[in-house]
């Protein structure tokens, strides 16, 4: 008989819910870049995402007995991931002022020949995921840096799917235009 | 114009079947504005695309399973864990430094004493804590500079056991199993003298008397 690659995620899951934490390493050696991507783009800041996305797996290794077995572990675990960062965000921006944010939204303008430098680096785009509101901004990395289809990020986030297109369509549109004002021609 | 844009955006998404999208891409080629609508976002997305997934650091598995809550372990699994489980050592120059600093000197006086112990008694050592007695020899010779004593216990060795001297008497004192022993003091390595106080004599076959001492428990 074969077994698929979910059949043996099935396995290990059972295994860590014995207690078995070498299991638990596999998952977490599987799955760290997709947890640390996703917190990195979506809080911005490459300490803050280490802490999100190792807390994240902490929080799964202690839910794991919620896990239902319908579902990925992948698409699980972002979910997590992005509860993680949304709660940042809320407390970021509980105590960051209003002219803070606007500066952050803005992403400091700077030289059109600099930025065209930075851009290649990834400087650019990252500012402008941050300039992105967080609802917009977890659709887009999903859509366009995990590649997921919309049913797998509709599971993830518990939305619709029209409502995550819709999200999709005006991050995108955001996302050009705060690359083309810090001066990337997309 | 909101019906095109949105056409755009069904592209990005992959959302077309293979006909409708050569149908909305003869629209855009139509239109100039729609067509640099269409070229902006999708540099947009391909340089979002590009950037890709961020590495995480390289202990990042190692410092989540650190992180794991510990379980009930049962008494024979901690023992287990506590024989053979692997163990980081976490040092710096400062404990290292230390650490070699105290096993030299260690090593040293270790050696130190070993050293002493099989000038004291190296024919006796073996015996030491299964009935071996402490013996005191003394011999009075002030003008004296040196005095070993050798006998039957150090196989006649004149340099393996020299007395110290104080207020003119040289003693020694000899760790010895239980027996008859003979023995003579050498002075300044050249002169043999009997023992004037030994317990009896025994006739050494060369014209010379040998001290005799008993050792008994």
């Amino acid at each position: 008989m074969n077994t698929t690659p979910q059949d043996d995620e099935h396995q290990i899951i059972e295994r860590c819910r014995k207690g078995d934490r070498d299991a638990f390493a596999v998952l977490v050696d599987r799955y760290q870049s997709l947890a640390y991507t996703v917190a990195c783009r979506m809080v911005g800041d490459a300490e803050t995402a280490n802490d999100i996305a190792q807390e994240s797996f902490l929080s799964a290794y202690t839910g794991l007995g919620h896990f239902r077995f319908g579902s990925k572990f992948s698409s699980w675990l972002t979910s997590i991931v992005l509860n993680k960062c949304r709660d940042l965000l809320r407390s970021r921006r509980d105590t960051v002022g209003v002219d803070e944010i606007a500066e952050i939204r803005q992403t400091g303008r700077r030289d059109p020949e600099q930025e065209a430098a930075a851009g290649e680096s990834g400087e650019a785009v990252q500012r402008a995921l941050n300039g992105l509101p967080p609802d917009y901004r977890e659709v887009v990395i999903l859509k366009h840096i995990e590649e997921l289809d919309y049913q797998s990020i509709s599971e993830i986030l518990g939305v619709g799917i029209p409502a995550l297109k819709v999200r999709a369509h005006r991050g995108r549109e955001m996302l050009r235009k705060l690359l083309e004002r810090s001066g990337v021609r997309p | 114009m909101k019906d095109r844009n949105e056409e755009i955006h069904r592209l990005l998404d992959g959302d077309v079947t293979a006909g409708d999208r050569e149908a909305i891409i003869r629209g855009i080629q139509d239109d100039p504005a729609l067509r640099k609508e269409f070229d902006d976002l999708s540099a947009a997305v391909e340089l979002l695309e590009r950037e890709g997934r961020v590495r995480p650091p390289l202990a990042f598995t190692a410092s989540v399973m650190d992180r794991l809550p510990g379980r009930a372990e049962t008494l024979p699994s901690r023992v287990k864990r506590f024989l053979f489980g692997s163990r980081v050592l976490r040092w710096n120059m400062a404990t290292a430094m230390a650490i070699v600093l105290l096993t030299v000197v260690t090593t040293t006086l270790m050696m130190k004493q070993m050293t002493r112990q099989n000038q004291e008694a190296p024919y006796t050592a073996a015996g030491q804590g299964s009935g071996v007695e402490t013996v005191r020899l003394t011999f009075v010779a002030p003008a004296a500079k040196r005095v070993a004593v050798a006998g039957d216990f150090n196989k006649w060795r004149t340099d393996s056991h020299l007395m110290t001297r104080e207020n003119g008497m040289w003693t020694i004192d000899l760790q010895l199993k239980p027996g008859a022993y003979t023995y003579m003091f050498i002075v300044d390595g050249a002169h043999w003298v009997t023992d004037p106080h030994a317990e009896s004599y025994r006739d050494d076959g060369f014209g010379y008397r040998n001290a005799v001492m008993k050792v008994s428990i």
